[in-house]
């Protein structure tokens, strides 16, 4: 077998049970790995209806056909479950870099599945071929950074891989995620959480295998063009510099800085958080890639003294906009000390920083006070006040606990707090204000996207990969295309458009490259969808297309969207925040979007996609896919 | 030679609420040169100190993506230019 391990690994905590067997033929060639693989073993496996904290959770971790080449940005990484925060249910996942996946895949795995409690602490141990449940009560309680160490001193290796969950995921905190190379991490919907309740603390990898190459010459060639592309590209010399964080700057000249709870998408003082300002300021230690990617877009930094004297890996825009704007603190020393107390506790800084946000707007409007949270004053702007907030969270303590539950059960506690939720299916929107000056088509990926409202998964920006000829033929006309960008008010074409953007981030995010490369801004113009193709095909051996790619991703699209339909999710969980609905006028142009150009948006999305007006895929659509086994589960018609 | 840039809405602070501006030249470089002699404060906001466009600009040319090497991309009289900030990930 090339390309793919080809084997998966089923381990049974309650049992302490570990099962391997194949991966089938029909399951790599219509899922390929990461995403889709996990994604299907959740619709098949799963009982509808559990509690996602309970042992009948399952939880996995999927790597695609490329981890371990030489393809570029071929290091990701796929967290998988039932999310603890969707309403009424729903799936969770997450997407991580580092080079967990590469170990994992050199020891010969695509994919893990666990499933049951364990009665005790553990940790699972792979060494190659030898694979064990481990004890973990000495790494109950640790951080992901001591946990590294004292697993990398029990195991005398310190180039083995750990992918674990901080005292936050023990604690059952709802916006935790799972932490590979310590500060790598994915995961929404409290991912971290469901580990926890696993009593499961970690993975820890030796992987000493290779993989094979189906047409090794014509793969290499394909990879040292991409290589050479990418290493002249300009572009790509300044994301070395920046990272993600370069984001902010963007974000705030176009209004899409969410601020204050997204009250607003304009922070006054933007400036002090950019890359420039962590320049200017000598934070940036060194800068570090993931496996199989020279751009090395993370940072390492070092506040050297002051209140906020500390050090950690990933001063990313995820980490900045919601621990800074969106609680009005402009403190770039304060925040990466957030941040890297959310990476030692195992918290989401997405998530947490919304939570803690949404219970800030709550102070504003007069729904808290000094005795509701413990003396914590949560004014806007109020760094000190998340520092003390975030290990309470973490450890579940006094007003912590309350906010530990995430915003939109926290708000079932705060008589009046409605009006500050911002969440869709129970997730808390991240990163980007919907709605401003940039494209409608960013709410609708909000409303729509299986995990609740997430900026990965699509939307935002035109796609570039997806190609005008590509883009020409599914909108109909040349004109549709144009409006993409020239009209990025215009409802018209975005729900086609975005199925096609939620498509291709679909199959990106199951062949597990890099999240550049999903959004569509990977700078190597060459690597379009012609190009991603022969790259699978010379990789695994097994012909496929562009359009081979894009179906595999609408099928993962489609039976993501029917999970969400078993567990009870419909058309009205397609919405905005009410608050993103009305249509009013911001510091940097138009924002929100009236209700009923929403739902018409949605019908044509709805439409696009082949689904009826409730949102539910058709037995033809779902026969197109070779989902029609599925139909009767979510009341196909 | 006339072409016409649009100007996005968050952008036309730049350009004292203009929504739209002619300029000449005959490559994207030359017409965006000329919407800064126009604007001078628009500079900051579309390019890098060493006169090469800030990597999260897109610019279309007739709708169409003028990626990669769009300061190089000729234009021809009629030609409508449209600047995009690129946002994603995080």
């Amino acid at each position: 077998m090339y390309g793919w391990a080809g084997q998966r690994l089923r381990v049974y905590l309650s049992e302490g049970r570990i099962v391997k067997e194949p991966l089938s033929e029909e399951v790599r060639l219509n899922y390929l790995g990461g995403r889709g693989l996990n994604s299907k073993v959740l619709f098949d496996e799963l009982k509808p209806g559990i509690d996602p904290l309970s042992p009948d959770n399952i939880f996995m971790v999927g790597g695609g056909p490329v981890n371990g080449t030489a393809a570029l940005a071929s290091a990701r990484w796929t967290v998988t479950t039932k999310s603890t925060v969707a309403v009424p249910g729903g799936l969770a996942d997450g997407n991580g870099g580092g080079d967990f996946a590469t170990k994992m895949k050199f020891a010969g795995y695509d994919q893990i599945v666990f499933y049951g409690r364990s009665p005790e602490p553990v940790y699972l141990w792979i060494d190659d071929d030898h694979v064990e449940l481990r004890d973990a009560s000495h790494l109950w309680g640790k951080t992901n950074a001591e946990t590294n160490k004292l697993l990398w001193e029990e195991l005398g290796d310190r180039e083995v891989r750990v992918l674990s969950i901080g005292p936050a995921g023990e604690n059952l905190v709802r916006m935790t995620k799972v932490f590979s190379n310590i500060t790598r991490s994915g995961g929404k919907g409290g991912i971290g959480a469901v580990m926890g309740s696993k009593n499961f603390k970690a993975i820890a990898v030796r992987g000493t295998g290779s993989v094979k190459i189906g047409k090794p010459s014509e793969f290499f060639q394909i990879v040292k063009d991409s290589y050479a592309t990418k290493m002249t590209s300009p572009r790509t010399l300044k994301s070395m510099e920046t990272g993600t964080l370069s984001t902010l700057r963007g974000a705030a000249i176009v209004g899409a800085l969410s601020t204050r709870n997204a009250q607003s998408g304009y922070f006054e003082g933007w400036e002090k958080l950019t890359s420039e300002a962590f320049h200017e300021a000598g934070y940036q230690v060194k800068h570090r890639g993931c496996s199989a990617c020279p751009v090395s877009c993370s940072h390492y930094y070092r506040v050297k003294e002051g209140p906020y004297a500390c050090h950690g890996e990933s001063n990313e825009y995820g980490t900045t906009y919601p621990l800074g704007p969106k609680c009005g603190i402009d403190n770039l020393a304060a925040i990466l000390k957030m941040g890297t107390m959310c990476d030692q506790l195992g918290l989401d800084t997405h998530s947490t920083g919304a939570v803690v946000c949404f219970a800030m707007h709550c102070w504003q409007e007069g729904l808290l006070t000094l005795k509701d949270t413990d003396g914590i004053d949560l004014s806007w702007g109020n760094a000190d006040a998340v520092i003390e907030l975030l290990p309470k969270i973490a450890n579940r303590e006094g007003f912590g606990n309350i906010l530990a539950e995430g915003s939109f059960r926290a708000s079932a506690e705060i008589k009046g707090s409605e009006v500050c939720l911002k969440v869709v299916k129970g997730q808390e929107v991240s990163a980007y204000y919907p709605g401003p000056a940039n494209n409608v088509a960013q709410g609708l990926a909000y409303a729509t996207a299986t995990r609740g409202a997430d900026h990965l998964r699509g939307g935002v920006s035109p796609n570039r990969k997806l190609g005008t000829p590509h883009l020409e033929e599914n909108l109909g006309s040349r004109e549709a295309v144009v409006r993409l960008t020239r009209d990025p008010r215009s409802i018209e074409g975005k729900g086609a458009y975005l199925a096609l953007d939620q498509n291709f981030r679909g199959f990106i995010n199951s062949l597990e490259l890099c999240t550049s490369l999903a959004n569509g801004m990977d700078d190597d113009p060459e690597l379009n969808l012609v190009k991603l193709a022969q790259l699978v095909s010379t990789a695994t051996g097994v012909e496929m297309s562009g359009d081979d790619l894009m179906k595999i991703g609408e099928r993962i699209s489609n039976l993501e969207k029917a999970f969400n339909i078993r567990e009870g999710m419909s058309r009205k969980d397609d919405i905005l925040p009410k608050p993103f609905l009305v249509e009013g006028e911001g510091p940097k142009g138009p924002i929100g979007l009236d209700e009923g150009k929403f739902q018409t948006m949605l019908d044509e999305y709805y439409q696009f996609r082949g689904w009826d007006q409730e949102g539910i895929p058709t037995r033809k659509k779902l026969e197109e896919l070779g989902l029609s086994d599925i139909a009767e589960q979510i009341g196909a018609i | 030679m006339s072409i016409k840039i649009d100007i996005p809405s968050y952008l036309q602070p730049f350009t004292d609420g203009r929504e739209a501006i002619e300029v000449n030249g005959s490559t994207v470089s030359e017409c965006l040169n000329h919407l800064v002699r126009q604007f001078p404060d628009v500079e900051k906001v579309l390019l890098a100190e060493n006169g090469e466009l800030l990597e999260d600009i897109g610019i279309y040319v007739n709708g169409e993506d003028a990626y990669p090497d769009e300061l190089a991309k000729p234009v021809r009289d009629g030609d409508e230019l449209y600047v995009l900030y690129m946002i994603a990930g995080g």
